[in-house]
C-alpha cells in the first residue's frame, strides 16, 4: 500500500516526468477525452476565433460537421471566409463570451429584440451589430440586412436539434453591452461599424460567476433540445488585443483568460457530458516557451494550432490527418451541358 | 490582317450566321476554342508580347484555325466570351437561394455584395485574358453570348425565372461596366431577339443539335445572323480596311 496518495500517480502527475523531462512536442497524455467522437457524432462549433481552427480540423478529417449556412459554389474558396461562411456551423462569427451566445440563441428564438438593430452608415449601408464583419462593406441596406438575418437565425434556431456534440472555444471576459437592454456586442461600437455613444453603450468584463452562470444557461437550453448533447469546451489561447479596464494588457489578459479556464474546469469537474481539451496550455503556457506564438507574441503560428489538433485527434483516436472534406464545392459546370458545348462546336466547325 | 472571331460554343451560331450571309470580309474566320467550362480556371498567359493560351485545347484550336500557337497585336480579334451566365446558375444552389433584391421569402437569401463576388469569380480569367491583350495592344472586341433560354436545363431544373433573369442581368452588366472601364468594346445580343424579363426569345434557340440530341442553351442560326450582321456594321464602322472584300 503506498504511504501517501502521491506514490500511486502516473508519471504525467508529476512537473518532472510530465513536463521539465519531457519533450513538449511528443506530449501526448496531456488529454484524456471523456467520451468518444466518431464520424457518427453531429458536431457544431462557436466561439472566439481560435474555435475556427477546431471547425476547420473536424471537417478536414471528414468527421460529420455541422455547417447550416454554406457557402455558394460558384463563390471562389479564397471569398469564403471573407463573407463570413466556412468558419462556424452557422454565418454568426466570432463569439467571444457565453452571454453572447446564450443571447443569439435567444435572438433565433425571438425571444429577445435588441434595442440595436443596425449600424447605418452615411451611404445607407447597414452592419450586423451581432456580426459586424460578415459582410465586409455592410449589407446594401436595412432591408437586406434584416432578410439576411431572419433567414441566420432561423438556422440558428435549428442548430442545437442537429447536434450531439457541441465544440465552444471560450475567448474574452471582456465585452460592450448596450445599456438600454444589456445585449453584448461582439465588437465595441465605432471599432468594426457603428459609433460609439457613452449613453448608450457601457463595458462589462465578466466575472466567474457571471460567465458560469452563463455557460450553465447554456448547457440547459442545449440539452432541452438534446437531452444527450455533449460538449467540449477549450480556452483561445489568442490575448487581448486591447483592454478597456484600467489595467495593463497582460494582467487584463491573465484575468480574462483565468477566469474562463477556471469556468471550463468547474464544467468539466462537474458533469461527465462537458469535456475539456487544453488547447490552451499546448500553447500559452510557459513550458512551450511562447514558440507557438507569432513574433507580435499574440497571434498562433499555424505550427501551434497544428501541434495542439494532432494532439486532440491523436486522444481521440483519429490518426487520419489531411483527408480533404468530402463535401468540398464542385466545379459549377456540369459536364453533360459541357458535352453538349462541344458537340455543338465540334458539329459547326467540322463543316 | 486577317479577322478572327472565336471563343465558347456560343461561336456557332455566329458560324452559321456567316454562312447564310454569304459574304465576308476580306480575311475572316471563325472558330470555336472550347466549351464555356475551360473560363473557370486559368486559360491564358502573357509571355513575351504575345498572349498564349495556357489550356492546350484552345491552343490546339488557335493553331488549327491561325497556324499561330499565340496572340499578337497583327490581325483583328472577335472574342464571343464573357457573358455565359448559365453557368453560374448551375446546379442545386440556386433553387434554395436568390438575390435578397427578389420576394422570395422562402428561400435563403445571398446579398448583392455575395452574388456580385460570384459573378466576378465566374469572370475573373475572362478578364485576365482580356487584360492581357489589352497589354500587348491587340485589336478585340468581345461579342456578347445569347441570353439564358426560358426554356434552357437550368430553368427546368427549378431555378424560379426571375432568379436566373436577375443573375444573368447582374452578370451582364457587371461584365459591360468592366468592359467599359477598361475602353474594349462591346457587342451586345441583337435587338427583338430577348423577351421583356431578359430571356433569349424561342424563336432564336437552338432546338436540337445537329445529331439530334436537345441543345439545353445556344441560340440558333437566327440568332447567329443577326448577330453576325452587327459584327460587320461594327467592322464598317471601327475596321473599315477589313471589310473592303464584302462591299
Amino acid at each position: 500500500m503506498p504511504s501517501n496518495p502521491y506514490e500511486s500517480q502516473p508519471p504525467k502527475a508529476f512537473w518532472r516526468s510530465g513536463v521539465s523531462e519531457r519533450n513538449l512536442l511528443g506530449i501526448s497524455d496531456i488529454f484524456q477525452p471523456k467520451f468518444e467522437i466518431d464520424r457518427t457524432v453531429r458536431i457544431s462549433c462557436a466561439g472566439s476565433c481560435f474555435a475556427q481552427h477546431i471547425g476547420a480540423q473536424f471537417k478536414k478529417r471528414g468527421f460529420n460537421y455541422i455547417d447550416l449556412e454554406t457557402p455558394p459554389p460558384a463563390l471562389s474558396r479564397e471569398r469564403w471566409h471573407v463573407f463570413g461562411y466556412d468558419l462556424y456551423s452557422a454565418r454568426y462569427g466570432n463569439i467571444y463570451t457565453p452571454r453572447q451566445l446564450i443571447q443569439m440563441l435567444a435572438r433565433a428564438r425571438d425571444e429577445l429584440k435588441p434595442v440595436e438593430a443596425a449600424y447605418i452608415d452615411d451611404n445607407g449601408r447597414a452592419r450586423d451589430p451581432f456580426r459586424p464583419a460578415i459582410e465586409p462593406d455592410g449589407f446594401a441596406d436595412i432591408d437586406e440586412l434584416e432578410s439576411d438575418r431572419r433567414y441566420h437565425l432561423s438556422q440558428v434556431d435549428s442548430m442545437l436539434d442537429q447536434t450531439d456534440l457541441f465544440v465552444f472555444t471560450l475567448g474574452l471576459t471582456e465585452a460592450w453591452e448596450c445599456i438600454g437592454d444589456s445585449v453584448v456586442l461582439p465588437t465595441c461600437p465605432g471599432t468594426v461599424g457603428g459609433t460609439f455613444d457613452p449613453a448608450k453603450y457601457r463595458f462589462k468584463n465578466f466575472d466567474y460567476e457571471e460567465t458560469l452562470q452563463d455557460m450553465n444557461a447554456f448547457i440547459a437550453l442545449a440539452r432541452e433540445k438534446n437531452p444527450k448533447m455533449k460538449f467540449l469546451l477549450t480556452v483561445s489561447p489568442v490575448p487581448l488585443t486591447a483592454t478597456a479596464t484600467d489595467q495593463h494588457v497582460l494582467p487584463a489578459t491573465i484575468y480574462s483568460k483565468s477566469v474562463l479556464r477556471a469556468v471550463a474546469g468547474a464544467l468539466s469537474q462537474k458533469h461527465d457530458f462537458v469535456d475539456y481539451f487544453p488547447s490552451y496550455e499546448l500553447i500559452a503556457s510557459h513550458p512551450m516557451r511562447a514558440m507557438y506564438y507569432m513574433p507580435n507574441l499574440r497571434n498562433v503560428a499555424a505550427e501551434g494550432v497544428a501541434q495542439a489538433m494532432d494532439v486532440f485527434f491523436f486522444a481521440i483516436g483519429d490518426q487520419s490527418a489531411d483527408i480533404e472534406r468530402s463535401d468540398q464545392a464542385t466545379p459549377v459546370e456540369a459536364s453533360s451541358d459541357d458535352l453538349v458545348c462541344e458537340e455543338a462546336i465540334l458539329e459547326t466547325f467540322s463543316q | 490582317m486577317s479577322l478572327f472571331i472565336c471563343g465558347n460554343s456560343h461561336t456557332a451560331a455566329i458560324k452559321q450566321g456567316m454562312i447564310r450571309v454569304g459574304k465576308k470580309p476580306a480575311d475572316v474566320h471563325i472558330f470555336a476554342l472550347g466549351s464555356g467550362a475551360y473560363e473557370t480556371a486559368p486559360f491564358s498567359d502573357l509571355r513575351n508580347d504575345r498572349v498564349f493560351f495556357s489550356e492546350p485545347l484552345f491552343t490546339e484550336r488557335l493553331k488549327t484555325a491561325t497556324s499561330e500557337e499565340s496572340i499578337d497585336d497583327s490581325h483583328i480579334w472577335g472574342l464571343v466570351t464573357g457573358t455565359h451566365n448559365s453557368r453560374i446558375l448551375r446546379g442545386e444552389f440556386w433553387k434554395q437561394a436568390a438575390p435578397t433584391y427578389l420576394d422570395h421569402p422562402n428561400l435563403r437569401p445571398v446579398s448583392r455584395a455575395v452574388v456580385d463576388a460570384i459573378i466576378d469569380d465566374d469572370q475573373r480569367y475572362i478578364r485576365t485574358f482580356l487584360a492581357q491583350l489589352k497589354q500587348i495592344n491587340a485589336k478585340f472586341f468581345v461579342i456578347s453570348c445569347p441570353p439564358v433560354r426560358r426554356n434552357s436545363v437550368i430553368a427546368e431544373s427549378g431555378i424560379p425565372l426571375d432568379v436566373i433573369a436577375a443573375i444573368d442581368s447582374r452578370a451582364r452588366q457587371r461584365f459591360t461596366d468592366w468592359l467599359t472601364e477598361q475602353g474594349i468594346p462591346f457587342i451586345a445580343p441583337p435587338e427583338g431577339t430577348i423577351d421583356d424579363q431578359g430571356f433569349l426569345l424561342n424563336e432564336y434557340s437552338q432546338q436540337k443539335t445537329v445529331g439530334g440530341k436537345r441543345d439545353p442553351h445556344h441560340a440558333n442560326a437566327d440568332y447567329g445572323t443577326l448577330m453576325y450582321k452587327k459584327v460587320q456594321e461594327f467592322l464598317a464602322q471601327n475596321y473599315p480596311d477589313a471589310m473592303q472584300a464584302a462591299s
